[in-house]
């Protein structure tokens, strides 16, 4: 196969179809956008500003689970640090989606963005992990201590299951992340 | 108010030479960049989202088609967390919905290749190729891409290079 014989032939040939009966994908905006449209890029942005609200919102009322519910002053504060972080995580990562331009990045300044992103997510994963499992295990400590044994199976399983999913989500990202950094590497062989 | 109507009605006339004058090469990058037809249809609305967003701040100092590719394969790029898992495969939709119609001709099926083999390459060697296809000058690719041009130039033979040695393969 010469490739540089192919340059008209691939000039000409007429757009790609997407099914046997020549459909090609509609416009979802024709000359007037409909203001419910996002971009998955901005539904993205706005996921991360919810959660930094929802975040925020349960920091403040987190005081409540020592002075309301009695829980232990340990538990109560290991919460706060939890939601301290996960709210100032999730800001970042809004702040950080929200500011990407891609009509005006370089596709090498996208790929860059990517990494960042992607190791942004997997560090804070990381550490949320990492302080989430020792307050599920106080929390778990408590509930037995106060012979609470279908809480402390709920919570058990709910743990579990969250701590699995964790796992699973960082090791797809550090894959994908394996792949950026190659590229990159590659690239930064060649220049 | 009028200054808002008159950037409006400037916005919908640029799109609509954007999506007709350019909607096939949105297709073509599309098709590439997805791995089954749902989603390249998705990539395809997502494209076009991101142009309507982008034209604001087109100010024309690039060519058009520079910055649709520009914004398109950012765009592509950016879902590629999802694309990921399926890269270096041939999907079946590129079987049963072969981008070129069948014919009877050698260089018709040769560039039906050429799509199967630019669609196992990475997201970068895959903008680059498709960019020096399309007949855009180095100058023109290093711009959209963010390398040097001798960057591009050494890049597009491996490139080449590699396409070659998987189509012997």
């Amino acid at each position: 196969m010469n490739i540089d014989n192919l340059k008209d032939k691939w000039r000409q040939a007429p757009p790609p179809v997407y099914s046997n009966d020549g459909e090609r994908p509609t416009t979802p905006l024709g000359s007037e956008r409909p203001p419910s449209i996002r971009s998955s890029r901005n539904k993205l942005a706005r996921r991360y500003l919810v959660l930094t609200i929802f975040s925020a919102t349960l920091l403040v009322c987190s005081p409540l689970t020592y002075t309301s519910l009695g829980y232990p002053a340990l538990l109560t504060l290991w919460l706060i640090m939890f939601l301290d972080m996960t709210t100032i995580f999730n800001f970042v990562l809004y702040n950080h989606i929200r500011s990407l331009n891609v009509s005006r990045l370089t596709v090498i300044e996208m790929i860059r963005h990517m990494k960042t992103m992607t190791a942004m997510r997997r560090r804070f994963r990381i550490i949320s992990l990492a302080t989430g499992i020792p307050f599920i295990a106080i929390l778990l400590v408590y509930f037995l201590d106060h012979n609470a044994t279908a809480t402390l199976m709920g919570g058990f399983i709910g743990g579990t299951i969250g701590a699995l999913i964790g796992v699973t989500k960082e090791l797809s990202l550090r894959r994908v992340l394996t792949d950026i950094e190659d590229q990159l590497d590659d690239l930064s062989q060649q220049q | 108010m009028m200054g808002n109507n008159n950037s409006d009605t400037t916005r919908k006339v640029l799109f609509d030479t954007v999506i007709g004058e350019h909607g096939a090469l949105v297709a073509k990058l599309c098709y590439m960049y997805g791995h089954d037809d749902h989603s390249r249809k998705d990539l395809y609305q997502e494209c076009l989202i991101n142009l309507w967003e982008g034209l604001p701040s087109f100010k024309g100092d690039a060519k058009l088609t520079s910055w649709i590719y520009r914004t398109c394969i950012n765009t592509c790029i950016s879902c590629y967390r999802h694309n990921r898992r399926h890269m270096g495969l041939v999907s079946l939709d590129s079987i049963t919905h072969p981008a070129v119609p069948p014919q009877e001709d050698d260089r018709t099926s040769q560039l039906q290749e050429l799509y199967t083999l630019i669609n196992m390459l990475n997201p970068l060697d895959k903008a680059i190729i498709m960019l020096w296809l399309d007949e855009k000058s180095y100058d023109e690719i290093a711009a959209i891409t963010g390398l040097v041009r001798n960057t591009v130039a050494s890049r597009l033979r491996r490139i080449k290079a590699r396409l070659q040695q998987l189509s012997s393969q």
